[in-house]
């Protein structure tokens, strides 16, 4: 999250939101975004019905959620997809970045 | 890569840390979006 968070300007100046989904009830979620000055969007999914419209895997070994992303694009399509593998497992924010740039010269 | 096989993102619509009530298709025409699944903030 904090390279999101220093990326972001990034991420705007391609025309892009991101949208951050953790599996915290409402209070404790909106505590951390708050304590923690997230500049974008934030959603608390407690009852894991936005992350079970997008498959994310559950690791009941690792007692959580299993990290995943995804790149949307402005017309409602899915573009990217990247399930991880391990709590570790997640794209590089200039290999995200690099896509949006292709994204946006379609 | 991006994938040329464009399946329709699903819609959902949620409240954020914020308050506002946030829905995937408000951004449709607008900006593209990364979503991002966390294993936890906390």
């Amino acid at each position: 999250m904090a390279q999101l968070h220093h990326d972001y300007p990034k991420y705007s100046s391609l025309n892009t939101e991101i949208i951050a989904v953790g599996p915290e009830d409402s209070k404790t979620f909106s505590e951390w975004w708050h304590d923690h000055k997230m500049p974008f969007v934030g959603i608390p999914d407690e009852k894991h019905v936005i992350a079970r419209m997008f498959g994310q895997q559950v690791n009941v070994l690792h007692m959580g959620r299993m990290p995943a992303s995804f790149i949307i694009d402005r017309n409602g399509f899915i573009r990217y997809r990247h399930f991880g593998q391990s709590m570790s497992d997640i794209p590089e924010d200039r290999n995200i970045l690099a896509l949006l740039e292709q994204l946006n010269k379609e | 890569m991006l994938d040329e096989k464009k399946d329709i993102a699903p819609e959902f619509t949620a409240t954020d840390a914020d308050g506002r009530a946030v829905k995937l298709s408000d951004y449709r025409n607008k900006k593209n979006v990364f979503l991002v699944f966390n294993r936890g903030f906390t």
